[in-house]
C-alpha cells in the first residue's frame, strides 16, 4: 500500500497533465501508466479480499450471537453443553430449554432481521435514500394490519401471509405513489408521507385489536413494536430467505447502477420499469415475511445497511449477503438483550431495536440533510 | 469509413405545451464530432434524451444502426449510446472505483465477478480523467469537478458508439476542459465512434467539432458544417445578442458583445 500510493504520488508529480514530446519521453511515460495501471488492479485486489474478510468476518460473529442467544435466559447453560444439546440431543431439562425454546426463537429471529435487513436496502436503492426503512415509511404498518385481517376473518397459513404481502405492497405503492411525484422526492417529503401512513396503519390496527376478541397487551406489542416470545419459523420462511438472497445477488449489478439514479441506469441498459416492479415485489414479500414471524420489528433495515455501507460494504454483491449476516445476528442479539435485562421479565424485541435505531435514525438524517 | 450511425427524421420535439424544435433532420456519420448550441431551455437536453429513446417525441423517427430506436432494447442500446448527464449521482455511498466500474455494466457477462479486462479499462479511464489517485475514496467526498470527471470516466468506460455529452465542461477548469474533450476526439478518430456534445461555450464546440446543431426559438434549427453554421449572423439570431468573430492564428473566437 505505501509502495503504491508512494508510485501514485510520483504519478501526480510526473505529469498526468502534460503531455510527452519526444518519442523516447513517450515510450516511458507508457510504460509508467502500465506500471501504474498494475498497481491499481493490485490495490483492487486487496479491496476484494477485504470484501470477503468482512463477510467471513460477519459469519463468525453470527455463530457467536446465536451461541450466546442459546446460552443465554433463565437457565444458564455453558457454551460447551449447546453442541452437546443441538448434536446428540438428551431428555435433560437443559436440552429441552435449549431444542424447544431457544433455538425456534433464536432461529425466527435470525430470519426476521436477515428479512428486514435486505429490505431495507432494496428500499433505500428504490428511494435512492439511505432513511428508508421497512418499519419507518409504514410498509410493516401496511403488512400488519394485512395480516391481522387475515386472522380476524380466520385466515392461516398461505393467506395470511399472501394478505400481510398484498398490505405491504399497498404501502409501497401509496410511499412511492405520493413522495415520489414528478420524479422528484424530497428527505421531507418521504419522511412525512411514511409517518403519516405508519400512524395511519398503527390506527388501524388498534380499531382492529378493539374491536376484536384478541384485545391482548400481547397482540398489541405484536403488532405495533415487534415481539419475539411467540415467534417460531418453519422450512419456507428460510427458502425464502435463500431465494430472496440468490434473487438479489442476481440484480445486485443492476441495483449498483440503479443506485447512481434512473438516467444513467437507463443509460446502462438496466430495463428500469421491469426491475423496479420486480424490487416492489420482493421489498413487500420479505417485509411481509418478516411482519408475519415477529410482527412490526423496527430500524433494522435502516441500521444494518447503514453500519455496513460505513464497513465499506457498498457494492450491492457484497451489501446483500452481508446484510442477511449482520441483520440475523443483529436481532439475534437483540432479543437475547430483550429476554435478559430485566429478567425475569421479558421486552419485546422492538423496543430494543428502537432504542439502538432511533439514535441511528438522526444520525443518519444529521448527514444527509447536510449533503 | 464513413457511414451514417444515427439519423433523426421529422423530429418534433416539445416539452409541455412549449414547441422545442420542429422537423429536426441530421444524420450522424461515423467520425464525426457534432456540436448542439441554443439559448438555456432550447431543449438541447430533451434532444439529447430523445435521441437516447428516454424522452417521447411528438413526432419523427431516431433510427440508430439501420434500427428504429423505441425498438431496440435497453441493453443492446447501452453498448452503441452512452450519455453524459447533467443531473448528480444520488446520495447512495459508492467508491470512485466502483462507479467507473458501473460504465463496462452493459458488457459484463457475469453476474457476480468482474472480468479482468473489464477491470482494465476502468483503471485506464481514471487515469485518462486524473482521477487514479482517489480510486478508493467515496464519491460523495469529490469536489464538483471531481465529479464530472468520474461521470465522464464512467462514460468513456462505457465505451459506445455515439458519445452524446450534457454541458461536459460544466465544473471542469479550462486546462480539463481542452484536455477532456481531446481525449474524446481520440476515441472519435480512432475509435470509429461519433459525438454530439450539447455546450453553451461556442469556442469549445468551433474547435472541436465539424458540424453543428443550432437551435433557434419557436423550434426553428439549423444544421450544417460547423464553418456554415457558426457565423456571426446565424449565433446572433440564435443567442438574441450580437455576437462577433476573431481571427487569432489557427483559432477562431466568439464573443458576445
Amino acid at each position: 500500500m505505501d509502495n503504491l500510493s508512494s508510485s501514485l504520488f510520483c504519478y501526480r508529480q510526473q505529469g498526468a497533465l502534460t503531455l510527452p514530446h519526444s518519442r523516447a519521453e513517450r515510450h516511458t511515460t507508457h510504460a509508467f501508466a502500465r506500471h501504474i495501471t498494475q498497481s491499481i488492479l493490485l490495490d483492487l485486489a486487496l479491496i476484494e479480499s477485504r470484501h470477503y474478510i468482512l463477510l467471513a468476518a460477519l459469519l463468525v460473529a453470527t455463530g457467536i450471537c446465536i451461541a450466546f442467544s442459546l446460552a443465554s435466559g433463565s437457565v444458564a447453560v455453558p457454551v460447551s453443553d449447546i453442541f452437546a444439546a443441538l448434536i446428540a440431543g438428551s431428555d435433560s431439562v437443559q436440552t429441552q430449554v435449549i431444542t424447544d425454546i431457544r433455538l425456534p426463537r433464536t432461529l425466527a429471529a435470525f430470519c426476521t432481521g436477515a428479512l428486514l435487513a435486505m429490505s431495507g436496502v432494496i428500499m433505500q436503492v428504490l428511494l435512492r435514500n439511505p432513511l428508508a426503512d421497512p418499519y419507518i415509511l409504514g410498509i410493516s404498518g401496511g403488512a400488519a394490519v394485512g395480516a391481522l385481517g387475515a386472522i380476524l376473518l380466520g385466515f392461516g397459513g398461505l393467506w395470511l401471509t399472501g394478505s400481510a404481502f398484498f398490505g405491504a405492497l399497498f404501502s409501497i405503492l401509496l410511499v412511492f405513489g405520493i413522495a415520489n411525484r414528478f420524479g422528484q422526492w424530497s428527505v421531507t417529503r418521504l419522511l412525512l408521507t411514511g409517518v403519516v401512513i405508519s400512524a395511519g396503519w398503527g390506527a388501524v390496527i388498534n380499531i382492529l385489536l378493539t374491536t376484536s376478541s384478541s384485545n391482548t397487551v400481547q397482540s398489541m406489542l405484536f403488532w405495533l413494536m415487534g415481539d419475539l416470545s411467540q415467534s417460531r419459523v418453519g422450512l419456507g420462511h428460510g427458502i425464502l430467505l435463500l431465494v430472496g438472497l440468490l434473487g438479489t445477488l442476481v440484480v445486485s449489478r443492476s441495483l449498483n447502477v440503479l443506485a447512481r439514479g434512473d438516467l444513467i441506469a437507463q443509460s446502462l441498459g438496466v430495463n428500469l420499469p421491469r426491475l423496479r416492479i420486480g424490487l416492489y415485489f420482493t421489498a413487500s414479500l420479505l417485509t411481509a415475511a418478516a411482519v408475519t414471524i415477529a410482527g412490526s420489528v423496527g430500524f433494522v433495515g435502516l441500521v444494518i445497511p447503514h453500519m455496513l455501507r460505513l464497513m465499506g460494504a457498498t457494492d450491492h454483491r457484497i451489501l446483500f449477503p452481508a446484510s442477511v449476516l449482520l441483520g440475523g445476528s443483529f436481532l439475534v442479539l437483540a432479543d437475547a438483550l430483550a429476554r435478559t435485562v430485566i429478567a425475569p421479565q421479558q421486552l419485546p424485541v422492538g423496543v430494543v431495536t428502537a432504542i439502538i435505531g432511533v439514535p441511528a435514525f438522526l444520525v443518519i438524517l444529521r448527514s444527509t440533510i447536510s449533503r | 469509413m464513413n457511414s451514417s450511425l444515427v439519423t433523426a427524421s421529422n423530429l418534433t420535439l416539445s416539452l409541455g405545451d412549449k414547441l422545442l424544435c420542429e422537423n429536426l433532420n441530421f444524420t450522424i456519420e461515423h467520425n464525426q464530432s457534432w456540436a448542439l448550441l441554443g439559448r438555456n431551455g432550447a431543449g438541447k437536453t430533451t434532444l439529447l434524451h430523445s435521441l437516447m429513446g428516454i424522452q417521447a417525441t411528438s413526432a419523427g423517427s431516431v433510427v440508430l444502426n439501420g434500427e428504429d430506436i423505441t425498438q431496440i432494447p435497453r441493453r443492446k442500446l447501452a453498448l452503441m449510446i452512452g450519455m453524459l448527464f447533467q443531473d448528480g449521482m444520488g446520495s447512495l455511498p459508492a467508491t470512485v472505483m466502483e462507479t467507473v466500474m458501473l460504465g463496462r455494466h452493459p458488457h459484463s457477462t457475469s453476474l457476480l465477478s468482474d472480468s479482468a479486462s473489464d477491470k482494465e479499462v476502468a483503471v485506464q479511464a481514471l487515469q485518462a480523467f486524473d482521477l487514479a489517485h482517489c480510486a478508493q475514496r467515496r464519491i460523495e467526498s469529490l469536489s464538483g469537478g471531481e465529479q464530472q470527471r468520474l461521470a465522464l470516466a464512467m462514460l468513456y468506460t462505457q465505451r459506445p458508439e455515439l458519445y452524446l455529452l450534457d454541458e461536459p465542461n460544466n465544473h471542469l477548469d479550462v486546462a480539463f476542459q481542452v484536455r477532456l474533450l481531446s481525449k474524446f476526439r481520440d476515441l472519435v478518430s480512432n475509435d470509429n465512434a461519433s459525438l454530439l456534445m450539447a455546450t453553451h461555450d461556442v469556442n469549445l464546440a468551433a474547435r472541436f467539432c465539424d458540424h453543428v446543431v443550432l437551435m433557434l426559438n419557436s423550434g426553428r434549427h439549423l444544421v450544417g458544417t460547423t464553418e456554415e453554421i457558426l457565423t456571426e449572423d446565424n449565433l446572433s439570431a440564435a443567442f438574441e445578442c450580437q455576437v462577433r468573430k476573431v481571427k487569432e492564428g489557427q483559432m477562431t473566437l466568439f464573443y458576445p458583445e
